[in-house]
């Protein structure tokens, strides 16, 4: 890579690294693994740095990398956690945020197992469209939405008892 | 307050950030430059190590014809070369490797390239046969012998990985994602250089997969740190990975 090239990739993950950072911790819950993760992201992104093209398709890119990363992550039976399909019930909700509140979403997200988990951090936290989202993952505009209809009741009621509005 | 807002608060304060820019930079850099010199070698011999498969140990398994025929065609000792190597480059990338590192740890503190230095030898013995690969390894400040073991046992049963009943440091018993039996154990070891010279004491990381097929992969390190050049998930996935 010539002095440009790394420039303009140093400027770009500069500029990423804190939304990046945000992503994984949500995937793996863990900062360490968090930033091992990104790290992977960044390594894989300056080997074809040259051939991903503009800033749009190194943003799918990333994401892309950053979320088989983890997935990677997850199948290794040595680190697996055991997800359940069961949302857990909802409790009587107060009507401001509280760090309780915080924990109860970021507990939420942890019980869903990991593709589905992954559908919401791009869908909701990403704000990625159906289709950037099957693309990512390599499945069906379907599989998206349907792996995102159960978790997301409980994300929206959340959001709404806990500002009185409607996210 | 949108899912993004959402999200963001409950992530609520972020920690400072333990990406190194500057260390992923160099270490690709010495990766594309290590790649770069040894580009068309390697490239023929990955493209034979897949279409050729890697059942180097399954002597009644075919062997496809090679893809590339312009090539000459890879003896068994290049395959697991390659394997072993292409196993620990994906698990661990941006070794280095001690050019004259031998089984003396007095020798492991020479220069070091980023071609690896690696040796593979096949061996066969009444219970076991098979192939050994080992080399001297070094990342940041660790430096530590690395060698993997790729052994079909000729007994019908072979369980003693299965134990953690040694005297150890740390041991892990857990399953691969196709049934492997997988133990990491930690132990310090103490070896002495010449035969009756003094002691000096060793810590070693091995991880044992055993496959349902029969084979079973032993990843090892041993240095004289306490501080291990893998992690018992970097060995794992090298023993999963060695084919």
């Amino acid at each position: 890579m010539n002095r440009d090239a790394e420039n303009e990739y140093r400027e770009f993950v500069a500029s990423r690294l804190d939304s990046l950072r945000r992503m994984a911790y949500l995937l793996c819950r863990d900062w360490h693994t968090a930033d091992d993760l990104v790290s992977i992201t960044i390594g894989k992104l300056y080997r074809n740095w040259r051939r991903v093209g503009d800033a749009r398709n190194v943003d799918a890119y990333v994401r892309r990398v950053l979320t088989h990363a983890w997935l990677d992550e997850r199948r290794r039976p040595w680190r697996r956690e055991h997800s359940v399909d069961e949302l857990p019930d909802q409790e009587a909700r107060v009507a401001e945020p509280t760090v309780a509140d915080r924990e109860v979403l970021l507990h939420l997200l942890a019980q869903l197992p990991p593709r589905r988990k992954a559908v919401v951090v791009l869908r909701y936290y990403c704000d990625l469209s159906v289709e950037e989202t099957a693309e990512i993952l390599g499945i069906t505009t379907g599989a998206v939405k349907s792996q995102a209809a159960r978790a997301l009741e409980a994300l929206r009621l959340l959001a709404t008892t806990s500002t009185g509005g409607t996210a | 307050m949108t899912y993004k807002q959402l999200f963001d608060e409950a992530i609520g304060e972020v920690p400072p950030s333990s990406v190194d820019v500057d260390r992923v930079v160099a270490r690709e850099g010495r990766r594309a430059r290590g790649r770069r010199i040894g580009a068309a070698t390697l490239a023929a011999v990955a493209v034979l190590a897949a279409a050729v498969g890697v059942g180097t140990l399954r002597s009644d398994r075919p062997a496809p014809a090679p893809a590339n025929r312009s090539a000459e065609p890879l003896t068994d000792q290049q395959r697991v070369t390659t394997a072993m190597l292409a196993a620990l480059d994906h698990e661990a990338p941006g070794l280095f490797w001690v050019t004259a590192g031998d089984e003396d740890p007095d020798t492991w503190d020479g220069p070091t390239t980023t071609q690896p230095v690696w040796r593979v030898r096949e061996f066969s013995h009444l219970s076991a046969a098979g192939w050994f690969g080992w080399g001297v390894a070094a990342h940041d400040d660790v430096r530590a012998r690395v060698s993997i073991e790729i052994v079909e046992t000729k007994k019908a049963a072979w369980t003693e990985q299965d134990t953690c009943e040694r005297t150890t440091l740390d041991c892990t018993l857990t399953h691969g994602p196709d049934g492997e039996r997988i133990r990491s154990i930690d132990f310090q070891v103490r070896m002495t250089q010449p035969p009756d010279g003094p002691y000096s004491r060793m810590i070693e990381r091995t991880v044992t997969v055993s496959r349902p097929d029969g084979i079973v992969v032993t990843v090892r390190v041993r240095s004289a740190e306490d501080k291990s050049l893998l992690t018992p998930a970097e060995l794992t996935g090298v023993a999963l990975a060695v084919r």
